[in-house]
């Protein structure tokens, strides 16, 4: 829809130039840009799944900022008398192995999901722009760091995550190191092959013509065109650190105890399954729907920036 | 004159979309006899490709496209055929090539696969005749060594050579009617010239009818007996080549002749323009479609949408002022 | 085809280069002294200096990584710090549960995901294909071993059908293998048929929105015939792909499910290696794994070659 109006557009500079009046011009010009806005706004709120996404997302958000305010209990606190107890107005999603509060503790269990998601998310992002923008403008480089991100792309993702893991040794420090590392070589990957594109447009040529320095160009024509498709890429590595760090800590490699996560509340909860299925339910539902609503948003994002993709 | 072959009447194809269902072709009536070469010509987006694809069905009636009117086919109704015998309509008694030869080809299948499929489907003869035919087909649309084209894939011709192939797997069967969409639009102008001639000479040689879908209007003149020109989902005018070309009554189709450049125009001199673009499908104007365009329109052209009038034995426009204009 | 072939054969090498390089460095990341690390902070400095001296850590990194390979393309993978056994016996004495797991794990996402995404595709916008988008949605949301302890809690805590964990090798019975292997390649095989089904579907589309798709239907083919001749053959490549990628991600993936339902796999192996700083165990499932995949992926492509004759001259 918005390509039979940008053609619009430019047949009304190319055809009419002469005989539209200044001002019907501007009247028309106004009119498409709003109905373009309009259908921008539409494409995103229309989207309910995404909307539905964005509300998660937020939910979690904070409940995360707010855990403290929210959670009747110190997630840390021992209280061996109350063991294993099922739910309860006092302890809504029961007590875990120690007698802490199993709502509390997925409470200030979001708060490191996020830390995570977001940081790796942001910080692959970035690195990966950077790599990825520095290749696509030096050969040289680029055949170095691309055969770099080859090899590292060779190790499947969650293989490479615990193998650093187990190397660096089990911290939230290490965690956010590994996941970063581990989604850069994509993200390069990524932003790289986009302004390869880019790089060959006219206006590329043109600006190089007019002696605009590499660097110039590089930063303030090519970078500004591949944000996008990045934000996305950002978005999805959200969701799948989440996934990862849970994971990790699940399998003892990520997040230590007895600091909450997700993750290592399952851990936890996993030995007593049979008697407390309470402690695995809660934070996997709460981590499989703070994914499902990132994979939303993600989604929701793509289409709006990129129609076509659909 | 010759036996009427296609009747065409009132066809209507409506879309559903993100915006509800869009009327892309409004009333549509024509007809094609049989050795007959017959143009449509509009801008792009008026409707000629829609109106072709309806004939055959083409669209996915199941969730896009909904048809209403009559195609009658000899003594068929196409529109209501179930899609078993429809089946046996497209490709053996109507064919259709398209614009681009390249992408219409499956890129899977060699080219002799691809003519040997329509003549397996719709003939009872043997792998081995098949092939023999093929071969013969490749030959009879000018492939030089047919029978290495025959095995190769369609990325490994080039661009002449696919249309021709397409062609071939067209003309497999002897269709009556030949549904020929922009099919040199793609082209270098020497091959389309070269296409435009096998075409026509098909027509003549084997009496087959041809719908010639195209915005060429050299073309059309050079080739047509008969035009029909579309706006906005609507047939605006139509008549004799002659007519059309000689004396055309319709703005919108005088405006398109003007638009045509001209050896003999004067240096210098600008090529004429029709004044803005076509609205979009959701926001088609009330009366005459061309109105908001049209440097002639008057009050009763904004509100009432004119008739399609009889302007002489041959020709027909759809115009409140033709006789003023 | 030959020339295709032999290039794509010969273009491995450098990525199992950088590849070898990459694994070889891993134990050389850990902080500090790598043989300290292994030993734990119980070991003398006597013993850390002769694991030190053993291991050659006191050569320069090329020559380590010279005998290194040297060693790897032999079949040695150095010995385990924790029991003394060689790398490669302990490999192979936990390599069977891993392939019966990862093969019907993949077996039941192909089964389930290249069916639901072409039928999701020939009836876009129908329930049925709204039905198959939301499965393959929550599909990626819901990682393995979260389904995996979501199936334990129901048909192992509440419906007591199938075990919980624990391995049956084929000697228990065919029966008995399989249930113990069912709901660990359920919970590895649905995030994988998710993202297949989404893609098949995509490709699918994809094709059946081409002009050749149309140009068939123009001369007569049966829409059966349209999507199982004609569609078919040009979604291959895309389920090629994903295939190979699911082959290498329930591989991965095993790690994680092996140690949830305690099947004595490749991952589990490696996952109770990190906890015995195992270095060497973990790099020789990483190189495993990862020369796997270069495999994998190289005989993907040269499918891709007999599918598509483009691909072939290309």
């Amino acid at each position: 829809m918005t390509k039979t109006i940008d053609s619009s557009i430019e047949n009304v500079y190319a055809g009419d130039r002469t005989e539209m009046k200044n001002e019907e011009l501007k009247q028309l010009r106004k009119r498409l840009s709003k109905e373009q806005q309009e259908i921008k706004y539409r494409r995103f709120f229309g989207n309910k799944a995404a909307v539905f996404g964005l509300i998660i997302v937020c939910t979690v958000i904070f409940l995360a900022l707010f855990a403290p305010v929210i959670s009747p209990y110190d997630p840390l606190e021992l209280d061996t008398v109350n063991r294993l107890k099922s739910m309860s107005t006092e302890h809504l999603f029961g007590t875990d192995t120690m007698g802490r509060d199993v709502f509390s503790r997925v409470m200030y269990g979001a708060r490191i999901s996020l830390t995570v998601g977001f940081t790796v998310g942001i910080l692959s992002g970035f690195f990966g722009m950077g790599i990825g923008l520095y290749a696509s403008a030096n050969a040289y480089a680029d055949n170095i760091l691309m055969r770099i991100c080859d090899g590292l792309k060779a190790i499947p993702s969650t293989l490479l995550a615990i193998t650093l893991m187990a190397v660096l040794g089990a911290d939230l420090k290490n965690v956010i190191i590994a996941l970063t590392v581990v989604n850069i070589p994509n993200m390069a990957r990524l932003a790289r092959s986009r302004a390869l594109v880019i790089r060959e447009q006219t206006y590329i040529e043109a600006l190089r013509c007019l002696g605009a320095g590499r660097l110039r160009i590089v930063w303030r024509h090519i970078a500004p065109n591949i944000i996008s498709p990045i934000i996305v890429q950002v978005t999805f590595v959200f969701a799948s650190s989440i996934i990862t760090e849970a994971a990790l800590s699940f399998l003892g490699a990520g997040v230590p105890v007895p600091l909450p996560s997700w993750g290592n509340i399952l851990n936890e909860g996993k030995g007593v399954i049979y008697q407390a299925w309470w402690i695995v339910l809660f934070p996997g539902l709460f981590t499989a729907l703070t994914v499902l609503g990132l994979n939303l948003l993600g989604d929701g994002i793509r289409d709006f920036i990129d129609p076509s993709s659909k | 004159m010759a036996e009427s072959i296609l009747k065409v009447k009132d066809l209507c194809t409506s879309f559903n979309t993100e915006r509800g269902r869009l009327k892309a072709i409004d009333g549509v009536s024509f007809e094609v006899h049989k050795g007959e070469m017959l143009g449509i010509v509009g801008e792009s987006g008026c409707g000629k490709s829609v109106t072709s694809q309806s004939i055959l069905r083409l669209y996915d009636e199941k969730s896009l496209a909904k048809y209403t009117g009559e195609v009658r086919f000899h003594d068929s109704s196409l529109l209501d055929l179930p899609e078993k015998e429809m089946r046996h309509v497209r490709g053996e008694k109507i064919s259709m090539i398209f614009q681009d030869a390249l992408s219409s080809l499956n890129p899977v299948f060699t080219v002799g696969n691809q003519i040997m499929e329509s003549l397996l489907i719709h003939k009872s003869i043997t792998k081995k005749e098949a092939k023999e035919k093929a071969i013969q087909l490749l030959k009879d649309v000018g492939i030089p060594d047919p029978v290495r084209r025959f095995y190769q894939y369609p990325f490994e011709l080039s661009g002449g050579m696919r249309q021709r192939v397409m062609i071939a797997v067209a003309l497999a069967c002897e269709p009556e009617l030949l549904i020929a969409d922009e099919p040199t639009t793609a082209l270098d102008v020497t091959i389309q010239a070269q296409i435009m001639d096998l075409i026509v000479e098909m027509n003549k040689r084997r009496g087959m009818g041809v719908m010639l879908i195209t915005h060429d209007l050299g073309v059309v003149a050079e080739t047509c007996s008969k035009v029909i020109v579309m706006y906005l989902g609507q047939i605006v005018e139509e008549g004799l080549v002659t007519d059309i070309f000689d004396h055309p009554m319709h703005p919108y189709t005088i405006g398109l002749m003007e638009s045509v450049p001209r050896l003999d125009s004067k240096t210098g001199e600008r090529l004429h323009q029709i004044k803005g673009t076509v609205p979009l499908l959701n926001q088609i104007p009330e009366g005459c479609r061309f109105a908001p365009r049209c440097p002639h329109a008057t009050e009763l052209c904004r509100k009432k949408m004119p008739e399609f009038l009889e302007v002489s034995d041959t020709q027909k426009a759809r115009c409140h002022r033709i006789n003023e204009i | 085809m030959k020339r295709f072939i032999v290039k794509r054969m010969l273009s491995v090498i450098p990525v199992l280069f950088i590849v070898s390089i990459v694994v070889f460095m891993l134990v050389h990341l850990v902080p500090g002294d790598p043989a300290a690390a292994m030993l734990g902070d119980m070991a003398s400095p006597e013993d850390i200096a002769a694991l030190h001296a053993r291991l050659g850590l006191d050569r320069p990194l090329p020559v380590q990584y010279g005998i290194w390979l040297k060693n790897v393309l032999t079949g040695y993978f150095g010995e385990s710090v924790a029991n003394h056994q060689p790398v490669t016996g302990m490999l192979l004495s936990h390599l069977e549960p891993t392939i019966h797991l990862t093969l019907l794990a993949l077996l039941i996402a192909v089964m389930v995901a290249i069916p639901l995404g072409m039928i999701g595709a020939t009836n876009k916008g129908t329930a049925a294909d709204h039905s198959v988008t939301v499965i393959s949605l929550l599909g990626i949301s819901l990682p393995g071993f979260l389904l995996g302890l979501f199936l334990i809690l129901i048909f192992a805590v509440k419906l007591k059908l199938l075990p919980s964990s624990g391995y049956a090798g084929m000697n228990a019975g065919f029966l008995a293998h399989i249930k113990s292997i069912l709901l660990p390649a359920i919970a590895l095989g649905f995030m994988n048929a998710a993202l297949m089904m989404r893609m098949t579907r995509a490709s699918m589309l994809e094709v059946l929105n081409s002009d050749y798709i149309r140009m068939a239907r123009a001369k007569g083919v049966s829409g059966f015939s349209v999507i199982t001749r004609h569609a078919f053959k040009n979604t291959l490549v895309t389920v090629i792909t994903v295939i190979s990628q699911a082959l290498i991600q329930s591989l991965s993936g095993a790690a994680v499910i092996e140690s949830l339902f305690a099947i004595p796999g490749l991952g589990q192996l490696m996952v109770n290696s990190i906890g015995r700083r195992d270095y060497y165990v973990i790099q020789a499932i990483v190189l495993l794994i990862a020369v796997f995949n270069v495999v994998i992926n190289m005989f993907a492509d040269l499918l891709y070659g007999v599918v598509d004759p483009r691909v072939r001259v290309g």
